[in-house]
């Protein structure tokens, strides 16, 4: 069980190395949540992208995210971002390296990702979408239509 | 030799960034993060050299490599410096950034120290190749400046409206040092330098930015001022006053670019307004397109730069006397040397990105244009240019 999920870890980070990302990426859908008071708040997909690339935005939340590695950060850059992760690469060092912002923070699992979400009041993160999420957190946006 | 050469660097770069990726974070309050890059030019006449290339292989001209520490001192007051090592001898190594920034608020930040000043959309990161297409950014911009810092205060404001975020940037400061080109270095006096930087981004895809810069500055050319006070001694001061680099400019920027996951689209357009006759009126804009094929992406960018020829004085008279014409044939070779000339250039790029924190490039740029002093500097004792050359480049970009 160990190994194949090894190596499923393998082929998709093959896949994403071979830049085939993109295509692999439309396949699978993320939703975004959020640790906040009032579970009725939605986001739309500009709102998301302004808070994940550092942009001003009218929700005050801190984004946090996933290795660039993981396939998870793939769909969310294919679907919610619209740009390769070597253009959002690009970005991120012109803002870190001219002083005006920094990347979100990063977690190495959805595990670790989650469990900082549900315990951070003000945070919001992206994970795949048949990720079970703790009853506190609120989905604030879905690339799920249904 | 150059191999060998390469291959140390690269291996070193490699050793680097293998160690270090991604930032490393040293303790909570201090982060350590870094860029660097490895270029190598080749420019195919013997005639000339262009930004110190010539026609002989080089790894110095734009090889570097980088440290920035961020030391947060409170959760929204943090102290950034920025350590460059140069292997070019136009450039000196040493500190780079070293500013105090504040951020009451994400909508609010100061920072205040020694900055890069942001005249056009990469001027700021010129260093940082990782976060640019190409390997050399169009010369016709990114070299028609004399200084990249700045001692001051900076303030952004940043607003969201809809789809629409945007920065405006307000800058303030002066710059006292050395600024240095066709390897020599030249005392420089920047004052009143201000500023104002709009940055817009609709979705994440489309960029503008549009910018103003004026600044007071003087700049002493040593051997032509001693040149300007011997022609002033002798009464003859609209010439005198024409070799001196002292004065107010005025920049005036725009750029648009649009990224999406199959392409890319870039342009830029500037002008420099100047009333000193040694620093001419230019116009300089480039237009440029990418095709993505991940992680490769393949791009051609077409650049200009058209100057408003100053023209020199006539106080000196010709034919009077041999003292005279002496004089005055000093003044107009020194005065044809100081001027700048048009160039255009067409550049075709590949940008291959090898992991998300190391890009390789290889690039060739086709140029066009006349001997001038930010463009073509003639080689001693070799033959004439035919106003036509390519570089060849080839790089290595990393970020850590």
């Amino acid at each position: 069980m160990k190994f194949l999920s090894h190596s499923r870890h393998l082929v998709t980070a093959i896949l994403l190395s071979l830049g085939s990302a993109t295509s692999l990426a439309q396949q699978y859908d993320i939703k975004v949540v959020a640790n906040v008071d009032n579970p009725a708040i939605k986001l739309d997909k500009v709102a998301v992208r302004n808070l994940f690339m550092g942009n001003a935005s009218d929700v005050l939340l801190k984004p946090v995210s996933l290795p660039p590695e993981t396939l998870t950060r793939a769909v969310f850059n294919t679907k919610i971002i619209g740009l390769t992760e070597a253009r959002i690469q690009s970005y991120w060092s012109q803002m870190r390296f001219s002083g005006r912002s920094r990347e979100p923070d990063q977690m190495s699992t959805v595990d670790e990702l989650l469990s900082f979400v549900s315990s951070n009041k003000g945070t919001v993160a992206y994970v795949p979408a048949d990720v079970e999420i703790p009853p506190h957190l609120t989905v604030v946006y879905s690339t799920d239509k249904l | 030799m150059v191999y060998t050469l390469f291959k140390r660097v690269t291996g070193a770069a490699l050793l680097t960034v293998s160690l270090f990726s991604p930032a490393v974070m040293a303790s909570d309050k201090l982060e350590i993060s870094g860029f660097g890059r490895i270029v190598a030019g080749y420019l195919d006449d013997p005639n000339v050299e262009f930004e110190a290339y010539t026609n002989q292989v080089s790894f110095t001209e734009q090889s570097l490599l980088a440290l920035q520490a961020d030391y947060h001192l409170l959760d929204n007051l943090t102290v950034t410096a920025q350590l460059l090592a140069h292997s070019s001898n136009e450039r000196d190594s040493g500190l780079e950034w070293l500013y105090v920034s504040y951020a009451p608020s994400p909508l609010w930040q100061v920072k205040a120290g020694r900055m890069r000043t942001p005249f056009y959309q990469y001027s700021d990161v010129i260093d940082v190749g990782f976060a640019y297409p190409w390997i050399s950014p169009p010369q016709q911009l990114y070299s028609a400046f004399l200084f990249n810092q700045y001692d001051g205060v900076s303030l952004i404001r940043r607003f969201s409206f809809g789809d629409f975020s945007a920065s405006v940037e307000g800058y303030y400061g002066v710059f006292d040092g050395d600024t240095t080109f066709q390897e020599r270095s030249y005392p420089t006096d920047i004052n009143n330098l201000a500023g104002i930087v709009f940055n817009g981004m609709f979705n994440s895809n489309l960029r503008v930015r549009a910018s103003y810069i004026m600044a007071d500055f003087s700049l002493d050319l040593e051997e032509i001022t001693q040149f300007s006070d011997l022609l002033r001694s002798f009464g003859f001061n609209q010439s005198a006053d024409s070799l001196t680099m002292q004065g107010e400019f005025d920049i005036y920027q725009l750029g648009v670019a649009y990224d999406s996951l199959d392409y890319n689209l870039a342009s830029e357009w500037m002008e420099i307004q100047s009333n000193t006759v040694l620093a001419p009126n230019i116009v300089s804009y480039y237009l440029s397109g990418g095709m993505v094929f991940q992680p490769v992406t393949v791009s051609l960018t077409f650049a200009d730069m058209i100057v408003d020829p100053s023209t020199a004085a006539s106080d000196i008279p010709f034919g009077l006397s041999p003292d005279l014409d002496q004089l005055y044939y000093g003044y107009q070779t020194i005065f044809a040397q100081t001027q700048a000339s048009d160039l255009q250039s067409l550049t075709f790029g590949v940008r291959w990105d090898a992991s998300y924190n190391i890009a390789f490039k290889a690039e060739v740029t086709h140029f066009k244009g006349a001997l001038g002093i930010s463009t073509f500097q003639p080689r001693e004792g070799r033959g004439d240019f035919d106003e036509s050359a390519n570089l060849y480049q080839l790089a290595m970009e990393f970020v850590f």
